[in-house]
């Protein structure tokens, strides 16, 4: 049985022994490699363009600030998670402190025919997942989108096992609660709402 | 709408929601940033000699080395045994990151994300031979989810774990044709071959599954209560499934699917074999550990290269790789002296042994080393 190290991992782990002993070349790299994970997960959570933005800019310098005291290079991945989780909530508190306009991101167009039912759902996540909390959206991001398991979720939100499977819970029957009240709403518009 | 159906339709659109570049500036502005400033030094080492956990830690250690020394006294192998297995060539796989190796007598099979799919190489000639795509779809982002994390050979054919799509894939090698593709749940990351059946380790749900090969249908699934599952390591035998994760080792009854042993590791597990007794490697650890299945607990540690990462059983001793000095080495189980060590690539990962030939690939050199062991 192999190991399932990739060859971008195996990179990664001399860059980041090299970035953590100051060698700016090397984080730079790092920065450059980790910067569509990082910016793909802060658009999703914070739902905001330039905040997303901001975000992965304060991750990426406290990766270089705080690089020197990550001992063990294997949790690279989870300890940087835990850095956007803490920069997209610290932004997300100073821009509704501060009462930022929100950039709102583009939804996507409408298309026709048979993929209108499933774009009608989109359209009820999308509205739905605004509705969130940043700590319900980032429990939800860092679940279905990274696949991260619970103690995983839990780790990079710094918050305990009960704490990251309650928001799970939450936040997915928020969203279920949206597509089947709309469900329910598309039935009686059609005239097969019995009740 | 049935859980899987919303988990599908969440997961659909978080993907379709997400882009897939920053732009360029944020990663330009961060290097202006940081280039002006300091970073702060870590505790330097002749300070933290002075913590008194690092100096217990530090005779433990030195201890702990002794006695390996003591107990293994390592000897070199001798070069000149005519029979003594060799390197005989090096294959290049060509573009695309290599994910996951098994081997059949007359093929070796290396997974290719860029493909999304396998290559098979003939290891007579180190020329690929066939390329068989698993899906007809565009090759996904390595750092979320590949198309391929391990690939295995058992009842005859080669199965692929599609973490990407939530699938086992079954190619049969007398045509190199996908003649079954199997739902397995959310980002599957690993199989392996125990007691009759392909037990396949889920990393989303942290369980693992067992696949019966006659129907291609999951027949059952057990918890297996970790904390993160992506970087699985099974191996297995008619009694028992082992599954090495983080620093865990579990054992799993295959009839039953109880967890029924747990064995702390000395680091984070790499790799996983089992012949006379089972034998993990643990990169982080610099060693390979010997398991006793009867009493469950770790009988021997054995310091070995600098990483050792994968392990196999091939030819009554036991094989390791090393991701970092580029040298495959081999156990003798029954003394645990090291007997052998044979120059690979860089970045040896994953190993598969068939016929005479054991393979090994070296994912930085994006080649395979093919070692002729004998009968």
């Amino acid at each position: 049985m192999a190991s399932r190290l990739t060859q971008e991992r195996l990179v990664e782990q001399d860059l980041i022994e090299r970035a953590r002993s100051g060698d700016h070349d090397a984080f730079s790299t790092l920065a450059a490699v980790s910067a569509d994970r990082l910016h793909a997960v802060a658009t999703l959570v914070l739902r905001d363009r330039t905040a997303a933005e901001d975000a992965v800019q304060e991750a990426l310098v406290r990766m270089w600030q705080d690089l020197p005291r990550l001992r063990d290079p294997e949790k690279f991945r989870p300890w940087l998670q835990r850095l956007l989780m803490n920069a997209c909530a610290d932004i997300w508190r100073m821009r509704r402190r501060h009462g930022a306009e929100i950039q709102l991101l583009p939804t996507h167009e409408s298309p026709v025919g048979d993929e209108t039912a499933q774009v009608a759902d989109r359209e009820v996540l999308n509205r739905a997942f605004r509705r969130l909390s940043i700590d319900h959206r980032a429990t939800l991001v860092l679940r279905h989108y990274l696949g991260l398991t619970i103690p995983s979720i839990a780790a990079a939100m710094e918050v305990p096992l009960g704490t990251a499977k309650s928001r799970l819970h939450h936040a997915e029957r928020a969203l279920r609660a949206a597509l089947e009240a709309d469900d329910r709403s598309a039935r009686r518009t059609n005239g097969s709402w019995s009740a | 709408m049935n859980d899987p159906e919303f988990h599908d339709l969440l997961r659909g659109w978080l993907i379709d929601e997400a882009p897939r570049e920053a732009p360029d500036w944020i990663v330009e502005t961060v290097i202006g940033q940081t280039a002006a400033l300091p970073q702060p030094r870590s505790i330097p080492f002749w300070r933290r000699w002075r913590l008194p956990a690092m100096r217990t830690l530090a005779v433990a250690l030195a201890a702990v080395a002794l006695v390996g020394l003591y107990t293994y006294r390592l000897r070199p192998a001798d070069p000149t045994e005519a029979d003594a297995p060799r390197v005989v060539r090096t294959a290049a796989l060509g573009p695309g990151v290599a994910l996951g190796m098994a081997a059949l007598p007359d093929g070796v099979w290396v997974g290719n994300n860029s493909l999304v799919g396998v290559l098979r190489l003939d290891p007579e000639t180190g020329e690929t031979v066939a390329s068989v795509k698993t899906y007809d779809r565009p090759a996904p982002r390595l750092d979320l989810h590949p198309a391929i994390s391990d690939v295995t050979a058992a009842f005859g054919s080669i199965w692929t774990v599609d973490p990407e799509f939530g699938t086992v894939t079954r190619i049969d090698p007398d045509t190199n044709q996908v003649i079954a593709t199997i739902e397995v749940g959310s980002y599957p990351s690993s199989a392996a071959e125990a007691a009759g059946a392909l037990w396949v380790v889920s990393a989303l749900h942290g369980t693992v599954s067992r696949i019966d090969p006659t129907t291609d249908r999951v027949t059952a699934t057990a918890e297996l209560s970790v904390a993160d599952a992506s970087e699985a390591n099974l191996a297995g035998d008619q009694r028992a499934l082992w599954i090495a994760i983080g620093n865990e080792l579990i054992r799993v009854d295959p009839r039953s699917l109880d967890v029924v042993a747990r064995v702390r590791l000395a680091g984070i597990a790499d790799g996983i074999a089992i012949d006379r007794g089972v034998w993990v490697a643990t990169g982080t650890r610099g060693a390979v550990s010997r398991i006793d299945p009867e009493s469950n607990r770790i009988e021997a540690t054995i310091e070995i290269g600098t990483t050792p990462s994968a392990v196999t059983a091939a030819n009554g001793w036991i094989w390791v790789t090393d991701r970092r000095d580029g040298q495959v080495r081999a156990i003798d189980p029954s003394t645990g002296e090291l007997v052998l060590s044979l120059p690979t690539g860089r970045g040896s990962t994953a190993m598969a042994f068939s016929g005479s030939w054991l393979s090994v690939l070296n994912q930085i050199d994006a080649s395979v080393t093919l070692i002729d062991i004998g009968q």
